[in-house]
């Protein structure tokens, strides 16, 4: 895995454990669906994208949001990992 | 950035008549996610209320598919229902009414959804619509289908919506069909645009469904996106605290008078329910 993706995995983990402490038995080396796991709901959602943009200074918007990628850890933080090379 | 469609605001009679119309909703076998009474009201919404009071009562229902149904009840509401949206359900609601239909494209539009047969019907107080025999076995519960938003310029209501995210589909000579498409579950929106003669100007007491939501990451930045495809009246964003979320809420209108909500989300309740 490459480094900043599993350093963005390890933040994600994080913060869904702030959340909510029982989140890391879900995880797993396989691709977590967080939101089919039901590990937050579509509001929270929102505030991960919030806390997402700030700590890792990107920016979303409608392209990334439509990415299958999106709902997935892994998926995720190769998004954001993507976006923090260009920015 | 735009994430989905939250739900489509109904107009509750008066706080008396909430509690009978929220069990009329559950009858409906619609899951009630959360009930607030004596939420205080942002006198930011003034604009957009015909009779303000300091607090309201909040239900927000989940059908069994679709995009959830805001029951509010704002101390009444005025009977200009016909200035607002137009809900589509897979059935006939219990309660309804049949009502003739003024929109002489209405059977081209919605086959071009795929519906089968569809009735105007009345309920609520509200023009709204209901399939009466779909292809497939609708599964159990009311649902909303799609939403029908008259307007007096279709095309300028086409850019609007356009910018909100929604994607062209299919047209006639005076209708558009638009989707918006959200990756997450029940946030996403099929939209007949209808050509008609007035411009539209629910407000939020209308009778009816007078406002359709979303959810946005960032309610300033979106505003100011919108502004150019027509957005105006655009409210001061006010916090709220809702069912343990801490909102940030925003009421405007559209080209065609199409009043929309923003909300983006400061803080998450752990339990949050939408």
């Amino acid at each position: 895995m490459n480094p900043a993706r599993a350093e963005i995995v390890d933040w994600l983990w994080a913060w869904f454990k702030n959340r909510d402490a029982s989140s890391v038995k879900f995880r797993t080396e396989g691709e977590v669906r967080y939101l089919d796991l039901g590990l937050i709901d579509s509001m929270g959602l929102m505030e991960l994208i919030g806390a997402i943009e700030e700590k890792h200074g990107v920016r979303f918007d409608e392209r990334h949001f439509q990415d299958p990628r999106f709902l997935t850890m892994g998926g995720l933080a190769e998004l954001v990992a993507e976006l923090r090379k260009k920015e | 950035m735009i994430l989905g469609v939250d739900h489509i605001a109904l107009s509750s009679e008066s706080r008396a008549a909430f509690e009978a119309e929220l069990s009329a909703l559950k009858d409906g076998r619609m899951a009630v996610r959360f009930v607030e009474k004596d939420l205080p009201n942002s006198p930011t919404k003034k604009p957009y209320l015909s009779h303000y009071e300091e607090t309201h009562d909040v239900a927000y229902l989940q059908p069994f598919s679709g995009i959830a149904i805001e029951l509010t009840s704002h101390g009444s509401r005025t009977p200009d229902a016909d200035a607002g949206y137009q809900a589509v359900f897979d059935r006939m609601p219990a309660g309804s009414s049949p009502r003739a239909s003024a929109v002489s494209s209405a059977d081209e539009i919605w086959k071009s959804f795929g519906f089968g047969d569809v009735k105007p019907a009345r309920w609520n107080g509200a023009p709204i619509w209901h399939a009466a025999n779909l292809p497939t076995t609708p599964p159990d519960g009311l649902s909303i289908l799609a939403v029908l938003s008259p307007t007096h310029d279709l095309e300028r209501s086409a850019s609007f919506w356009t910018a909100l995210g929604f994607k062209p589909e299919s047209f006639g000579a005076s209708w558009k069909r638009l989707k918006y498409a959200s990756p997450l579950p029940r946030k996403s929106l099929d939209l007949a645009l209808v050509q008609t003669g007035q411009p539209k100007g629910a407000r939020l007491d209308s009778a009816g469904f007078p406002c359709l939501a979303f959810w946005t990451t960032d309610v300033a930045a979106d505003c100011a996106r919108l502004a150019a495809a027509g957005l105006s009246g655009t409210t001061e964003p006010s916090d709220h605290r809702v069912n343990g979320n801490e909102l940030k809420l925003v009421f405007a209108k559209g080209p065609c008078g199409e009043l929309v909500e923003l909300i983006q989300v400061v803080r998450a309740g752990a339990r949050s329910a939408r």
